[in-house]
């Protein structure tokens, strides 16, 4: 599909995102400014980073043609109205740096009428006069090649170019930041809203049980038009995820729960939901207290921009009507969860920056969740943390609804079969996979507490995107623990000589008192929500303490069909010194036995003995090759000299030279 | 009722030379557990009545409705013997008292490894025979392993009571028949004959052979009669004993002996005349109720029939009869108390058979003599499920040392490895008990000598352990116990609801516990397996996990899963090559198959990792012709460090070869578990290295590099080399009469099997066929079997070997490749094989 501006296959961005990205970073002052590529996008970034530099620098080329797709046949299609930069809010940002959240998102809430009503008409005059307010020209810098997943913010990279902002552009997760504010730029891919609504009308009969409409990013502009398509068709038993948030702030506390749940968990009214829920994420210090329709109306305002896509789409179908009966329905849902709030029995999901509400005593198993968009890691996340759903996929490339795209039951089988590896390794590689989601550092803390008390050793490896050689360098570990963000976490693991796990496995295989219920998590929740780094710990100890007896019980691996050594060993420090010294006195005896005897025998007969519990035992009891010859120092005199008389002199030769794809001497 | 009372049973376990601990071994359905009752009965614990029907050593209430043994069931049993039946009794004994501690074990294939625990703990063992079907395929089986342990047998000829009845044997052709028998069996110990052991074949004349009747609980020795006869012919008894086998004559006209048939009408065999005829006459004159003639008969014979009893009739007063006549205890009691030996005699020459440790440190010392005050020896050989639902008992023997309730014990697993901590545990044994049949009685201490089981060490014993006392920190175990069957059929479990998957994995370590073969585990794939023996055990099993270890829980059963081996044909078609990711290192590989014999050598132990080096090359380069300089380079069996497979070098003169040696060999484990066509196990590969590239620079050749690329260059060296699929075959024994051989020909045909022995049971109408059925094949294939013979025929299969599958799994549409997609399919991956393309490099 060939579309002016800024596109690659299946991604756009309208010019009128680009306006309102030029937007943001004026409103913000912010002077240098990060764009965020994944690999696939790369192509188009020059584009972007000179339409973006331009508009936020000129007042002239704020106007310049970045003309939608001409043949893209959804609302677009009509010129898009000037997306709605909000002078209220952009006079009152645009003086002062970032402010604290909670100030941002009750101030614009004075100003509140709804965007919609002033977009489109909006002019030059205004943003001349913000490009005037704000300090020097904007410098823009492209950030590619990313250390770890594109989905994921690479705050360092831009700490590098000391940015203020990232503009982050393709595949997001979502996960929180620990310093930058992100602009998220998802991108429309195109959709056929009808078709995909008559889609999903018809499995909504099929199935009887009330969907749940969960989306890729790149389609969430198609969802108001879509849920409108679907209201007018008398579809009543419909949910829809919260549109995700474009503008995200960064996790002001350390503790991942404050970043993942605290800021949001509030009880967010569901027609504030709609279009600015997970700004909440940005503002964690929000309290429930605040929830009103009057903050409702903030987020709209502050969501300007992308938010807006969805009011101009709704336009373009055409219809007063519809949003006037969206609204309706609104109001009704508003209703409803008052109620469901007065009985205190609200639940929020969050998947990869959507999210979505239950009420009163409805489970997801009541659900079924129909995805629109491509299949990816973050359908993925959804489907293995609600793994007792039902999924449909629509495709909107192929027009088609794919019933039971779930394979989760063989997939979380494996994954059960890692945990259970895990349970048997004795050292264990934590791996960082992120250097940006907020929380992570905690993540690592707690792992290394968790596998500690599990009386294993770990190592903390910082060695950028994961890969089977990069990790095959450690031999020793057994298992490693990926910290990354939910889209990442997962790795296919055939390949990997170790099983690689996420932190959520890790902490089924490693606290003892944890046990598979099938319960699934690819976030940090399950580590650290609510029970925070001590509360899980302070459990286990405790328990150790009740049942003293049963402490050293062993425990039947699957893997082995055996039993193998279970609870917390304690190595006091004379039992390291002494197994220390064993392993030395071993290392002695395997050096003057394999000389005679020839490697092998020694090598498997200690491979079956025991497993290594450091890097240095198994360096010293597992691998035959040691490095070279012993060091002269740990010879005495004679030794030294019946180490050259065994050691034949000969002449240096000429080594290999040439390139080493084929070196000189070969062929 | 019971004759017999804790007091005595304890104070007699004291005396060593006056215990026998021994097992009933048999093929399925020659009727060990019948007889057992009849030695049960005799004991006072049953009725001598319900002997035969009772079965009291199954336990199981499926056992008993199936009408077959699944479980090995020890009972303690105590006989006051008269002073008169022990006058010629050799060797040592200590009063007229003895404790039998019998262990009657289950026949059918699938059960061997309870014969094995059971085995394990005894010294002797009673062989069963059916005298009409003669030794078969699993009584040599279970005969081979007796010996193997050092288990002395004694056998008896059984169902004897067919041919009084139901075949109305002529009694020259019913002597043939069980002389067949015993010569059969003969030549199995024959051929396992161990040197230690001594000679272990039977002789009746010899009074190791009983002939017996279980059903109607009858037996006798040739002793027995010999004793009557001797002073009826004024000769000695043992010379009598000989006269009473073999070819001896006698002729009633002339009353001479010869040692030929002299042709004439009086001139009858020995055993006929004086032994076979006298029991034909008077089970005739039962069964035709000529009581007129049997009470004279009676009396003459010594038989006293109270007053009621005589009122019986038919079958009911020939089986009192017989009964009061020739007591199947008696007999058997008294072969076993005169030939098997007691723990003091048997553990003297089995103790370098079960001591893993130096034979003359305190430990052997200890079990050599049998001597209660030493340290503890005690070998765990299996775990039974307790009344206590969800606990187990240990079952095991004392071999030296006393075991004592409330005393720590130190437990030492089968990973145990002396000096360090891996599986070794130390407990405190909250009771002893001893089993009798479906009871269990406390007592306070037992001493070496006996079995015995532990209750509350349960959850530090999986299948079997070796427990010593918990000073004794420098003994050794006792040796693991080898198994004649390997689990090849599995099925994989799931619960029905995700949640119970807690329950599951507990229930799964019960059921692992609950029996010695059985493996619970989980597959790459995150499937849990079980894995059994056979198709009956599996059954089993499954139901006992269903039913008594998920707590209610209900699981879902996949059809049964064979594993399959990849192998090759032939040596790789050229050297393949790999390069490292970085692409500056180069790897060459070959592939070329083991040599035959040579994977089962490495199965079997005779070759393996641990080997001397010497021995190894003396034995490669001897029986498999390989160079000698050759097999001083191998780096590694594969996979799990001991598998059939192998990783050669022969480069020559490459630097840095053994800093990637470690890399390479943990390619080749993986390489060799996951093959490249099914990620089946590998079988009978032998990977050479023929040469090597590397980087100059350490940091660019370490694991990362050669590990992924290691395992490549061995998919596609395993890729060029033709690639083949072995699937295991069982061999299957079938006995039945000439009428159902077309059936059984039609099932194995229509099942890929092959019939490879046929003959016919010389003086029966039964024949033996032997065959081989692949395991792919077995599932039903004994109800097809059934169903297509009307019932006559049964088989027994045991798995024998891996056999090559004749078609290429790369080559679409073949069996094979079908077979790979199915099991590439269960396993989640993509269905057709990775192309060799994605595995080799060009330079």
């Amino acid at each position: 599909m060939a579309q002016a501006g800024l596109h690659s296959a299946e991604w756009w961005v309208p010019q009128a995102e680009l306006l309102e990205i030029a937007s943001f970073i004026l409103r913000r002052g912010f002077s240098r400014v990060a764009l965020q590529f994944p690999d696939e996008l790369l192509a188009a970034s020059p584009d972007v980073a000179a339409a973006i530099t331009s508009a936020c620098n000129s007042p002239t080329t704020s106007n310049r043609p970045f003309t939608p797709p001409a043949n893209y046949t959804n609302p677009p299609s009509q010129p898009p109205p000037n997306p709605a930069l909000n002078p209220a809010s952009t006079q009152q940002s645009t003086p002062a740096p970032p402010k604290p959240p909670l100030n941002q998102d009750s101030t614009p809430s004075d100003h509140a009428p709804s965007h919609s009503e002033q977009g489109p008409t909006q002019n030059g005059a205004e943003q001349n006069k913000i490009v005037t307010e704000s300090k020097g020209p904007v410098r823009v810098f492209v950030l590619a090649d990313t250390t770890y997943g594109s989905c994921c913010v690479d705050e360092v990279a831009a700490a590098h170019a000391d940015a203020q902002c990232v503009v982050h552009f393709g595949r997001a997760c979502l996960s929180p930041t620990s310093r930058l504010p992100v602009r998220f730029v998802f991108g429309a891919a195109p959709i056929d809203v009808d078709d995909c609504s008559a889609h999903l009308r018809s499995l909504a009969e099929k199935t009887g049980k009330p969907l749940l409409v969960l989306f890729g990013l790149e389609y969430a502009h198609a969802i108001p038009p879509l849920r409108a398509a679907l209201e007018r068709s008398g579809l009543a038993d419909i949910r829809f995820a919260d549109l995700p948030p474009v503008e995200l702030e960064p996790a002001s506390g350390s503790g991942p729960c404050e970043a993942q749940g605290g800021a949001s968990s509030g009880a967010q009214s569901p027609s504030g939901g709609d279009r600015g829920g997970a700004d909440k994420a940005s503002v964690p210090s929000q309290s429930r207290g605040t929830e009103t329709g009057q903050s409702d109306e903030a987020t709209r305002t502050r969501t300007t921009g992308g938010k807006d896509e969805p009011e101009f789409n709704e336009g373009a179908l055409g219809g007063e009507n519809d949003s006037v009966s969206e609204g309706d329905a609104k109001a009704e849902r508003v209703r409803f969860s008052t109620q469901a709030e007065s009985s205190g029995a609200e639940q929020e999901f969050r998947s990869g920056g959507l999210t979505w509400h239950l009420y009163g005593t409805e489970r997801m198993s009541d659900f079924e969740i129909v995805w629109v968009g491509s299949e990816g890691p973050a359908l993925t996340d959804v489907m293995l943390t609600h793994n007792g759903c039902q999924v449909a996929r629509y495709d909107p490339d192929t027009r088609k609804l794919l019933t039971d795209v779930s394979d989760n039951s063989r997939f979380l089988r494996r994954r059960y079969y890692l945990v259970e590896r895990a349970k048997n390794a004795a050292i264990v590689g934590i791996v960082v996979g992120t250097l940006s989601s907020a929380g992570f550092r905690d993540v690592i803390k707690r792992l290394r507490h968790v596998i500690a008390a599990a009386g294993k050793k770990s190592y903390t490896f910082v060695m950028g995107k994961p890969n089977p050689a990069k990790l095959a360098n450690f031999p020793e570990c057994e298992v490693f623990v990926l910290v990354a963000c939910p889209q990442t976490a997962l790795l296919d693991s055939k390949e990997y000589l170790s099983p690689v796990i996420t932190p959520f496995e890790a902490e089924l295989a490693f606290v003892e008192k944890r046990v598979w219920t099938g319960e699934y998590r690819l976030d940090y929740g399950g580590l650290a929500t609510g029970n925070g780094l001590q509360n899980g710990l302070g459990s286990e100890g405790k328990g150790d303490g009740e049942d003293d007896s049963e402490e050293d019980e062993p425990r039947f691996s699957l893997i082995s069909g055996t039993y193998e050594p279970g609870g917390v060993q304690e190595v006091t420090p004379e039992a390291e010194g002494s197994s220390a010294l064993a392993v030395v006195g071993n290392g002695v005896k395997d050096l003057q036995v394999r000389g005679e005897a020839g490697a092998l025998t020694l090598a498997g007969e200690r491979r079956q003995q025991s497993a290594a519990k450091t890097g240095a035992e198994y360096l010293v009891s597992k691998r035959t090759y040691q490095g070279l010859t012993v060091p002269q120092h740990m010879l005495d005199e004679g030794g030294v000299t019946q180490l050259m008389e065994k050691t034949p002199v000969v002449p240096a030769v000429k080594g290999r030279s040439g390139r080493a794809a084929r070196y000189a001497d070969e062929r | 009722m019971v004759k017999f009372t804790m007091e005595e049973i304890r104070r007699i376990m004291d005396k060593k030379n006056n215990i026998r601990n021994m097992s009933v071994i048999a093929h399925v359905d020659h009727g060990k557990s019948t007889l057992t009752d009849s030695l049960v009965a005799a004991a006072g614990i049953i009725s001598v009545d319900a002997a035969g029907d009772m079965r009291l050593t199954d336990t199981r209430e499926d056992e008993q409705q199936r009408g077959v043994t699944i479980k090995s069931t020890g009972i303690s049993l105590y006989y006051e013997m008269t002073p008169e039946a022990l006058k010629n009794l050799k060797g040592e004994r200590d009063g007229d008292d003895y404790l039998i501690n019998l262990i009657d074990s289950p026949g059918h294939v699938d059960f061997s490894s309870e014969v094995t625990a059971a085995l394990r703990i005894t010294d002797g063992a009673l062989v069963v025979v059916d005298c009409i079907e003669g030794v078969c395929v699993q009584t040599e089986t279970v005969l081979r392993q007796a010996l193997g342990e050092r288990i002395r047998p004694v056998l008896t000829v059984n169902k004897l009571d067919r041919c009084f009845l139901e075949l109305q044997f002529d009694p020259e052709e019913a002597y043939q028949a069980y002389s067949r028998v015993i010569e059969n069996a003969n030549v199995i110990m024959a051929t396992y004959q161990d040197d230690l052991l001594g000679d272990t074949q039977v002789y009746p004349e010899k009074g190791t052979v009983a002939f017996s009747a279980g059903l109607h609980g009858w037996a006798f020795t040739l002793t027995q009669f010999a004793a009557k006869y001797a002073t009826k012919f004024g000769v000695a008894e043992n010379k009598m004993m000989e006269r009473l086998w073999g070819e001896n004559f006698f002729d009633a006209s002339t009353k001479k002996w010869t040692k030929k048939n002299t042709g004439s009408p009086t001139c009858k065999r020995g055993f006929v005349q004086f032994i076979y005829e006298p029991i034909q006459q008077v089970i005739r004159l039962c069964m035709n109720d000529e009581k007129e003639k049997l009470f004279p008969l009676l009396e003459k014979l010594g038989v006293q029939l109270k007053g009621a009893e005589k009122d019986l009739l038919t079958k009911a007063l020939m089986k009192k009869v017989m009964q009061t006549w020739l007591p199947a205890n008696e007999a058997l009691l008294e072969m076993m108390i005169y030939h098997l030996p007691s723990p003091a005699k048997a553990q003297r020459y089995r103790v370098e058979n079960l001591y893993e440790g130096p034979l003359d440190d305190q430990y052997a010392n200890a079990i050599r003599n049998c001597d209660p005050d030493g340290p503890l020896m005690l070998y765990v050989s299996k775990m039974i499920p307790a009344n206590d639902k969800g606990r187990f008992l240990a079952f095991g023997r004392v071999f030296a040392g006393t075991v004592r309730t409330g005393r720590k014990v130190r437990i030492m697993g089968p990973n145990y490895v002396p000096g360090e901590k891996k599986d070794l545990f130390v407990k405190s044994v909250q009771r002893t008990v001893l089993m009798m049949g479906r009871k269990q009685e406390s007592v306070e201490d037992v001493p070496c000598g006996n079995t015995v089981a532990l209750v509350g060490l349960d959850q530090f014993i999986l299948k079997n352990a070796t427990l010593t006392e918990e000073k004794e920190v420098d003994a050794h175990p006792i040796r693991a116990m080898k198994f004649s069957v390997s689990p090849v059929v599995r099925v994989a479990v799931e619960c029905k609801n995700p949640a119970d998957l807690p329950k599951l994995v507990d229930g799964l370590k019960r059921l692992s516990k609950s029996d010695p073969m059985v493996q619970c585990i989980i597959e790459e794939t995150g499937e849990h397996i079980v894995a059994g023996a056979g198709e009956l055990h599996l059954e089993i099993c499954l139901k006992d996990l269903q039913d008594d270890f998920m707590g209610g829980a209900e699981i879902r059963i996949s059809d049964p899963v064979v594993s399959f081996r990849e192998t090759i044909l032939e040596k790789s078609s050229r050297t393949v090559m790999s390069k490292s990711p970085n692409k500056h290192n180069r790897l060459y590989f070959e592939a070329r198959p083991l040599e035959s014999g040579l994977p089962e050598a490495i199965d079997e132990g005779k070759v393996g990792p641990r080997d001397d080096p010497k021995a190894r090359t003396k034995i490669l380069s001897e029986d498999f012709g390989w160079d000698k300089d050759v097999s001083k380079k191998i780096w590694c069996f594969g996979p799990d460090t001991n598998g059939p497979n192998m990783v050669v070098d022969m480069c020559k003169g490459v630097q840095y070869l053994n800093e990637i040696k470690d890399s390479v060999v943990a390619a080749a484990q993986w390489a060799m578990k996951e093959g490249a066509v099914s990620e089946e196990n590998m079988r009978g590969v032998c990977f050479e290295v023929c040469d090597v590239v590397l980087h100059a620079d350490a940091i660019h050749r370490g694991g990362g590099q050669i590990i992924p690329t290691a395992r490549r260059v061995m998919y596609a060296a395993q890729l060029t080399a033709k690639p083949r699929l072995f699937e295991p075959v069982y061999l299957v024994e079938i006995q039945a009469p000439e009428g159902a051989l077309g059936g059984i020909y039609s099932v194995l045909n229509q099942k890929r099997g092959h019939v490879f022995e046929e003959q016919q049971r010389i003086g029966t109408p039964l024949y033996n066929i032997k065959a081989y059925l692949p395991v792919v094949e077995s599932f039903g294939f004994t109800a097809v079997l059934r169903a297509a013979t009307s019932g006559q025929a049964f088989p027994q299969m045991v798995f024998d070997h891996w056999e090559m599958m004749g078609s290429d799994p790369l080559e679409s549409g073949s069996q094979a490749a079908e077979l790979v997609s199915q099991i590439r399919k269960r396993k989640g991956l993509k269905e057709t094989p990775t192309p060799l393309s994605d595995f080799e490099d060009k330079l």
